[in-house]
């Protein structure tokens, strides 16, 4: 494959994976929106928010000003930290919803190791990335180990504490006797490990492994999408034959059919 | 009839409310709003002197706090049947005490008209064989149907498989549907009276939204 057509492909990619979050970030706004309050409002609100800060990555990548400097950067690895308290959201969730309120792997004191590590990993990623000029996709010969070392470890550490983080939603997912959130939590564990798989395909740096973290990181999304929208069961309003309507009598003292509006009342204290 | 606590319901179900000795189950998913129409049926009951019971697997201080939150009083409460913070307590694992709890408590008001209000259905039916629950519900049903008294349960869509609240709707006199409706790229919750006891069918669906001064229903038109 040219490298030109693998440019361009790559470039489609990126704009499929910006309009399917901005998307989905929609749908959780909605969602959220719809919702009366309790768990379910606050995880489309959150997801909404860890959608927001995908998007923001996202346009930063198209934007090669805003990719390749220090602040795209910190959107992109400010993401990880949010997707990181994202998932935690959903484990401690899962984990109320079973009857037994079960722990799982240990996570309820290990997210406490968990946060900081992932923190401490991103926070030495932005360094190398501003120490390493002009944003090199590797170190160049030379470079001392300290900063061989922390532009490596990222690598490492975020892939094995998400890979973690997924074993423990994929059980909570398990044992939670809800199905909404099984499935919500099933979606969000797919997205998590496909995001896994992009951070480690894009490691070689080359235009086709990029490519292929690309198409990764748009199936990720679109995992992501099918999580917000599986946060409730949705049905479609069913336009009725009008004429095969019976009438019904209200207490106003009115016919009312289907399409006929007998108004509505707030109810106070 | 028994007022729903929210006159534009008691419109729409053309009965000024619930049919008298009836069973009423109000199916929706987690989050949309099922509880508020509970906790207006428990408020209006309290305001006519009825006898008010809300058997519930949350603990009193949660259902409090969710009841101001929605703008309803709790100068007057109801008779708890709870999983804590109640003077008899709702255990989930052990139905039987559950029921004879709840007819206890119904049976000792026999000279007021009841209105039981629960939200125990759902986490029942995923710790017990359908079988068992759909007895367990026919016998309490026609049990309470003895006396002057009128029964809410909550029922949370998505929570079980699609038969098993079919089931569970043959059992009861009317069903209550909200759910989340996809138009486009909204999202709106409606809601749609699935059966009445007493009515014909009742076709439509309406929008209702809460807020802290109260709940609206609305026509939805299609």
């Amino acid at each position: 494959m040219s490298f030109d057509l693998l440019f361009t492909l790559s470039f489609i990619l990126l704009l499929a994976t910006a309009v399917l979050t901005g998307l989905a970030f929609l749908r959780g706004i909605e969602m959220g929106r719809a919702f009366i309050g309790g768990v379910y409002r606050r995880r489309a609100f959150w997801i909404a928010a860890l959608l927001f800060a995908i998007e923001l990555s996202n346009v930063a990548s198209l934007v090669p000003a805003v990719g390749n400097s220090v602040a795209g950067a910190v959107i992109f690895f400010g993401m990880i930290v949010v997707v990181l308290a994202f998932v935690d959201g959903v484990i401690l969730v899962a984990q109320q919803t079973d009857f037994f309120h079960r722990g799982i792997l240990a996570w309820q004191p290990l997210r406490w190791v968990l946060y900081p590590v992932v923190i401490m990993s991103v926070i030495l990623e932005i360094v190398s990335f501003v120490a390493i000029p002009p944003f090199a996709s590797s170190p160049p010969p030379g470079t001392s180990t300290a900063l061989v070392v922390a532009f490596y470890q990222f690598d490492v550490v975020v892939p094995v504490c998400f890979t973690y983080a997924a074993v423990v939603l994929a059980i909570g997912a398990r044992r939670t006797p809800d199905r909404t959130l099984k499935s919500h939590a099933r979606f969000l564990g797919l997205a998590l490990l496909l995001f896994i798989a992009t951070i480690v395909i894009s490691i070689p740096g080359t235009e086709l492994w990029s490519f292929f973290a690309n198409v990764t990181g748009l199936v990720s999304i679109y995992f992501l999408y099918r999580a917000v929208m599986a946060l409730s069961p949705l049905g479609r309003v069913t336009p009725l034959d009008l004429a095969t309507l019976p009438s019904t009598r209200t207490s106003l003292g009115e016919e009312r059919t289907n399409n006929q509006t007998t108004g509505g009342a707030t109810i106070g204290r | 009839m028994v007022s729903t606590g929210v006159p534009t319901l008691d419109g729409i179900l053309g009965t000024d409310g619930y049919p008298e000795k009836s069973s009423i189950l109000i199916v929706g998913p987690p989050g949309i709003g099922k509880e508020v129409l509970g906790y207006w049926f428990v408020r209006s009951g309290l305001v006519q002197g009825d006898y008010c019971l809300y058997a519930t697997h949350r603990p009193v201080s949660d259902v409090l706090r969710d009841m101001k939150g929605v703008g309803i009083s709790t100068e007057r409460v109801p008779e708890w049947i709870a999983s804590s913070g109640s003077p008899v307590r709702c255990d989930l694992r052990d139905s039987t005490s559950l029921s004879f709890n709840i007819k206890e408590a119904v049976h000792g008001n026999k000279e007021r008209r009841v209105r039981l209000t629960t939200d125990v259905l759902s986490p029942l039916l995923v710790l017990n064989p359908l079988e068992s629950m759909y007895a367990f519900w026919s016998q309490l049903l026609s049990d309470l149907k003895q006396q002057d008294s009128v029964v809410f349960a909550l029922a949370e869509d998505g929570m079980h498989p699609p038969n098993t609240l079919t089931t569970m709707e043959q059992l009861f006199d009317g069903v209550i549907e909200m759910k989340l409706y996809e138009q486009g790229l909204a999202i709106t919750p409606l809601l749609r009276v699935k059966k009445m006891l007493g009515l014909p069918p009742l076709h439509g669906y309406f929008r209702f939204s809460v807020s802290g001064i109260g709940m609206e229903i609305v026509p939805h038109v299609v």
